[in-house]
């Protein structure tokens, strides 16, 4: 008896192996080698025309941003208020739309339905689209606003408005996800609850803020986790309708990453600012998610 | 019985909160749907009709834009290269991703969870920590501007969604159905290709409608990695845009051309594209 219980143990372990191994493998080229070689090139001062011409520098590049780098400051500071206050709006305006969702019988397949198309759609045709709606003379946003006889706005080549405007896009663009995302946990809560807190008397505000919000955190942590990392690296929207501009207006650090490698051919340095974005994400993704798996464990030990 | 009867005659009546949220998902709704709309009223105009201030709102619509979009010669060709890209990366990240993803849904084994948490963790990474070692490591082998090089940096950004989707679904089918097969003398492959996966088969669709949107919809790798030969769809319609800034009819219409599969995909597969881009936190 032991022995086909030992072939059976040895061919599942081939069995695993030859099922998971050639992804871990290609994940492995995909992650691993990258981050390896991005700190190579960013410890070395070379340029893309001659990329045979590396010189060490050591951290040379990292002293340089932190210490000598305004626009690298300027560009984080952009991407802070980007991500912050898209992400912000984006809750706020999905918890409405999703209790809204939650509180009809019908038709909420329909909804959702065409929810999903700003959040499927192809960032290039979006980023058009919002472009030709933008535009001063001609396009339609400011025809309404002066039907409303209020003054025409330079939307996108406006600097102290071009990044509003971009973040409004990012909000048209995503507050659903949001809402798919929030209305998966509405409609999860369990009644008992909110049965009770009805009996006792509770306002619909006391409900919301005592039992539904408690009740959705880790679903609402992971939701943000996802926008605000996700808004942290937008490139294709902002790329293609103000390329970073107008001056410096809208480059946020993935632009500036950008043109830092690919127009200014600076790679080494490029990298450099890479592994500092990579270092951000990874520290927003342990805040953030450390506290939704505590609040798991947590839940589950109460449970 | 009563009490469920009431409750049930509650939740149908037309109570002016009801209204309200009605009136507000309606407004919210045109809000999602204006620019696609708008896009593909401009694309139906003529030339001066697309510069009409105020705008025409009742006009014959033209399909001139269109034809002038699909006969330009190169712009057929980067509607190509992005099928081609779209279809051989989500072919290669399901051929991949899905068995990783049975493995890690369905056996116990030590490291399991470092290795979750590390397939997640590459949906996190900056695309463009990515990009850049792999730019120069393409141009010293010389596969920039390569099928290979952009089918390979596609899979990079889908593979690990499908991996975390996909499991979503392994884990909803029973447990017992793969010891079933196992005590009926089926291998672990023959319990996996016979028994499990036609039960996921609706998940594979799902993921592998995510990974062609994915690819179809990237642009920053497309961008870098490729510059004549397969340029893709995005990049071809982004370089159009900067040569001619004020000819919108074309423009929209080559952004609606664009458009057609993600349409298409919506209006079939709307529940599963849920579940895919809310990361398998939306079942249905």
């Amino acid at each position: 008896m032991k022995v086909p219980v030992r072939g059976m143990a040895q061919s599942k372990r081939v069995f695993m192996i030859t099922m998971l191994g050639p992804a871990i493998i290609v994940l492995f080229m995909l992650t691993i080698f990258p981050f390896v070689y991005s700190v190579y090139m960013s410890i070395n001062k070379f340029y893309m025309a001659n990329p045979n011409s590396a010189r060490f520098i050591g951290l040379g590049h990292y002293i340089e941003i932190f210490l000598g780098d305004p626009v690298f400051w300027a560009s984080l500071k952009r991407t802070i208020i980007y991500a912050a206050t898209a992400v912000s709006c984006e809750l706020l305006l999905g918890m409405l739309v999703a209790s809204s969702l939650e509180g009809i019988s019908r038709g909420k397949g329909f909804f959702r339905t065409i929810f999903l198309l700003p959040m499927a759609a192809t960032p290039i045709a979006i980023a058009f689209a919002w472009r030709i709606m933008y535009n001063p003379t001609l396009g339609i946003i400011n025809y309404f606003l002066k039907i409303l006889n209020m003054d025409a706005v330079e939307w996108i080549s406006d600097p102290s408005l071009a990044l509003i405007s971009l973040i409004l896009v990012d909000i048209w663009q995503w507050t659903p996800f949001m809402v798919l995302m929030l209305l998966a946990g509405l409609m999860s809560l369990p009644e008992a609850p909110f049965e009770a807190a009805k009996v006792d008397g509770a306002s619909g505000w006391q409900i919301f803020t005592r039992l539904t919000l408690p009740l959705m955190e880790p679903i609402i942590l992971i939701a943000l986790v996802f926008r605000l990392i996700d808004a942290f690296k937008v490139f294709d929207t902002i790329f293609v309708m103000t390329g970073g501009g107008p001056g410096e207006a809208t480059q946020t650090l993935n632009v500036y990453t950008f043109l830092t490698g690919f127009s200014y051919l600076r790679i080494g340095y490029a990298a450099a600012l890479a592994i500092i974005m990579l270092i951000i994400v990874i520290v927003v993704c342990q805040l953030l998610l450390r506290r939704s798996r505590l609040m798991v464990e947590e839940g589950a030990e109460t449970r | 019985m009563t009490d469920a009867m009431q409750a049930k005659t509650k939740k149908y009546k037309w109570r002016p909160k009801v209204i309200i949220r009605y009136v507000f998902l309606t407004i919210f709704a045109i809000w999602c749907l204006f620019p696609i709309l708008w896009l593909l009223n401009m694309s139906l105009k003529t030339k001066l009709e697309v510069l009409a201030m105020p705008p025409k709102w009742l006009f014959i619509p033209t399909f001139e834009n269109y034809s002038e979009v699909l006969h330009m010669g190169d712009f057929r060709r980067y509607f190509i290269n992005s099928l081609v890209v779209g279809t051989c990366s989500t072919l290669l990240s399901l051929l991949l991703g899905v068995p990783a993803s049975y493995i890690l849904a369905k056996f116990r084994f030590s490291g399991r969870k470092h290795i979750d948490f590390w397939v997640l963790s590459t949906r996190m990474v900056p695309p463009i920590t990515i990009l850049i070692p792999y730019f120069l490591m393409f141009r010293i082998l010389r596969l920039n501007d390569t099928y290979f090089a952009l089918v390979l940096m596609h899979t990079a950004v889908s593979l690990a969604l499908v991996i975390w989707v996909m499991k979503g679904f392994f884990l909803d089918v029973p447990d017992e159905l793969q010891e079933a097969a196992l005590v009926d003398g089926c291998t672990y492959w023959g319990a996996f290709t016979k028994v499990i996966f036609p039960m996921v088969a609706t998940g594979v669709t799902a993921v592998g409608i995510l990974a062609f949107l994915t690819s179809w919809n990237e642009f920053l790798f497309s961008l870098v990695l490729s510059s004549t030969r397969v340029k893709t769809a995005p990049v071809g319609i982004y370089n159009f845009v900067s040569f001619q800034e004020v000819a919108w009819g074309p423009l929209s219409a080559a952004g609606m051309v664009i458009l057609i599969p993600v349409l298409v995909f919506i209006s079939l597969a709307q529940k599963e594209l849920i579940r895919g881009l809310t990361f398998g936190a939306v079942k249905e």
